[in-house]
């Protein structure tokens, strides 16, 4: 298609006609916005609307996958109590379709629960053949996606989102695989990111990632003692910060400090550590407007305290941040 | 299953031209046909698109093509083709004799339903129901509360007389007044509560001689879908408990995985038929040739009743994990949410 300048250079009148269709696009899709997978913090960490990219930026093994399913249950059980009709998709490179199962079906009361829920898995299963895992690059996830929206069910679905676990472990695009330098590496982060980002706005709906930190240099960790990733600790590529739209850093307290009950002292913040204890750290919020009566709710830079629940569901609990935070008092 | 027969002396000349020869009745036989031929069908039954009649209307012998491939066979003409006009007249007739037993069967269930509201059984049963805690508890478990057990005039029977499969007996059966589409009632479906045997599970309570359309939500609604279950009670269940918009679909009960194609004609008016049927509807039968012994794949029953309302219209509401659908609701099962992600029949053998 010719490039078409005009749909690029606005006039205030025409850039005010798309606030206005954007403002009239979130009140027609609130029932799609996506609450936050944190219960207690969803008034104060604001809904992911149709369109928007978020991901979780956390070290190896510090519970990316967990967020990540935690939040794609939240979403799918908030469409069936509005009973809108919705897929939520979860694409996994980290696991297979298997344990992933086993790991969801926990977090519903029964299995007929799960079986009705509106939700699909993409990703490998056992015992598939290694060449078939490598061709679930972004190129053929977004061609199953449309599968999805398109052929699998008699009438042509909408996505209430899509989880995406994880951006570094996508297997390369076939004219990657023999990449033989960093650079290469970089660009297919980028590639991928961009990608990702273009899903949300192609598929109409939230689309919410997990990128990996490093484990040996990190930049922008909140504290040597409380080390929550920041902007500057995506693996690879800056391009996986720069490009969504929010950003969360996530740190899992107990590979930190294993042993229950050791004293953790950063700044304000005094607290004692605890298996199911987790720290979420808001980086980046594009699009946020605070709200001028609740300026204290503006969650931008703000660290929150989780706890996560015998089904590995996460919780907010106010009494313990408050508690945790020496001379602040509104936590 | 076929009934295998030898031709009628008057049809010797016919008997090699065709194959597995059934008798039907004293008077007709049916066969494959001598022009189009004809085999075992998928189901394992025999071809019978040849119908031959000792003595016709005309009091001769008759052979004739109901496939409509234009073979008659007669006394005089043994392999005649008829014209384009006579196969025009031959079906205008057929459907001529479809149109008055359909309005026979429909004067018969409107003499039916006057009857029924004459006598007023079901409504005594249901009084009887309400008294009686063991049909209450009974519907409890099932999925009907109580004000739903009102709303359906459900009751019960307490000593039901049992002619079974195997042996009479004695059960408490629970009534089910029978809502047809229009709103009537059109029979009482009797549950046999302690059924010896599963054939005796349900029965009629009147002899109507053919099946009906339960629909539990007996008030006029406009909806543009309807979503098919299997039975009274699944119907109900999925009204009660499904979850489905109710200004969006229709529940409608059918009384057998092949309901007669007289009932699926009335679901003309919507837009989109789902069908949500046991999970056996679902699967592929088998059936032995009987000509070389092999096991042999036979039909789904709920692509055989997409293929009659028109496969356009039709979705299949996937059962889930060999569940019937109202056992599955009752145990947490979203059964809106399986309506939403039906599919396209053509998805069920890909």
């Amino acid at each position: 298609m010719p490039f078409n300048p005009a749909a690029y250079a606005l006039t205030p009148d025409q850039a005010l006609e798309k606030l206005e269709k954007r403002r009239a696009f979130e009140r027609e899709h609130e029932h799609l916005a996506v609450p936050f997978f944190v219960k207690g913090l969803e008034d104060i960490v604001p809904k992911q609307y149709p369109g928007e990219t978020s991901f979780i930026l956390s070290r190896s093994h510090e519970g990316k996958s967990t967020t990540l399913k935690a939040w794609a249950t939240v979403c799918e059980q908030e469409v069936t109590k509005k009973n809108a009709d919705a897929l939520t998709i979860e694409v996994s490179h980290e696991d297979t379709a298997e344990i992933s199962t086993e790991q969801q079906l926990s977090r519903y009361d029964n299995e007929m629960q799960f079986l009705s829920s509106q939700r699909i898995y993409i990703g490998r299963s056992f015992g598939m053949s290694q060449d078939d895992i490598a061709d679930l690059h972004l190129t053929n996830i977004a061609r199953t996606l449309n599968y999805v929206r398109n052929e699998q069910f008699a009438e042509k679905k909408r996505f209430a989102g899509i989880f995406y676990d994880y951006i570094q472990r996508t297997p390369f695009d076939p004219e990657r695989r023999n990449m033989t330098d960093d650079k290469q590496l970089r660009l297919q982060m980028r590639d991928n990111t961009i990608r990702l980002c273009h899903a949300a706005t192609t598929f109409e709906c939230p689309l919410v990632f997990a990128s990996q930190a490093p484990l040996k240099q990190s930049y922008t960790l909140y504290s040597p003692e409380m080390p929550i990733p920041g902007s500057g600790d995506t693996d690879e590529s800056k391009d996986i910060f720069q490009l969504p739209d929010r950003a969360y850093g996530w740190w899992c307290v107990n590979l930190k400090y294993p042993t229950p009950g050791t004293l953790v002292e950063s700044g304000n913040w005094r607290f004692q550590s605890a298996p199911n204890l987790f720290f979420v750290r808001c980086l980046k919020f594009r699009y946020y407007q605070p709200d001028p009566k609740k300026p204290h709710y503006a969650p931008i830079g703000r660290i929150f305290p989780v706890f996560a629940d015998e089904k590995s569901n996460f919780y907010y609990d106010p009494d313990f941040h408050k508690r945790s935070l020496i001379g602040v008092d509104n936590a | 299953m076929p009934n295998p027969a030898v031709l009628p002396p008057e049809f010797a000349s016919l008997a090699p031209q065709v194959r597995f020869v059934q008798q039907k009745n004293a008077n007709e036989f049916s066969s494959s046909c001598p022009r189009c031929g004809g085999d075992i069908h998928e189901d394992g039954s025999w071809p019978d698109r040849f119908t031959i009649w000792r003595s016709s209307r005309r009091g001769e012998p008759l052979g004739l093509c109901l496939r409509g491939c234009g073979h008659r066979w007669s006394v005089n003409k043994q392999d005649q083709i008829w014209t384009p006009d006579e196969l025009a007249e031959f079906r205008q007739k057929q459907s001529e004799a479809e149109a008055a037993y359909l309005a026979q069967v429909e004067q018969r269930l409107i003499e039916l339903s006057e009857k029924i509201e004459t006598q007023k059984v079901y409504i005594r049963y249901h009084d009887e129901g309400m008294e009686n805690q063991a049909a209450l508890d009974y519907w409890e478990r099932r999925g009907i509360p109580e004000e739903w057990q009102r709303y359906l005039m459900l009751g019960c029977i307490e000593n039901y007389k049992v002619t079974g499969k195997l042996s009479t007996y004695e059960s408490m059966a629970l009534t089910i007044p029978v809502w047809s589409e229009v709103e009537r009632i059109e029979n009482i479906k009797l549950r046999v509560a302690e059924p010896k045997n599963d054939n005796d599970r349900y029965r009629n309570y009147y002899k109507s001689g053919s099946q009906h359309l339960y629909k539990p939500w007996h008030r006029t609604r406009n909806c543009r879908h309807v979503v098919l279950l299997e039975g009274e009670i699944k119907a109900a269940v999925a009204l009660i408990r499904g979850g489905c918009n109710q200004e969006q679909y229709e529940t409608i009960g059918v009384q057998s995985k092949q309901p007669e194609a007289r009932l699926l004609k009335k679901l003309e008016s919507f837009d989109c038929v789902y069908i949500a049927f046991d999970p056996d509807a679902y699967r592929r039968t088998q059936y032995i040739d009987p000509s070389t012994g092999e096991v042999k794949p036979g039909k789904i029953a709920v692509l055989e009743v997409a293929k009659q309302i028109g496969l356009e219209r039709v979705r299949l509401v996937l059962p889930p994990r060999e569940r019937k659908f109202d056992d599955a609701i009752l145990e947490g099962y979203n059964f809106a949410n399986a309506v939403r992600m039906a599919i396209k029949p053509e998805r069920l053998t890909r």
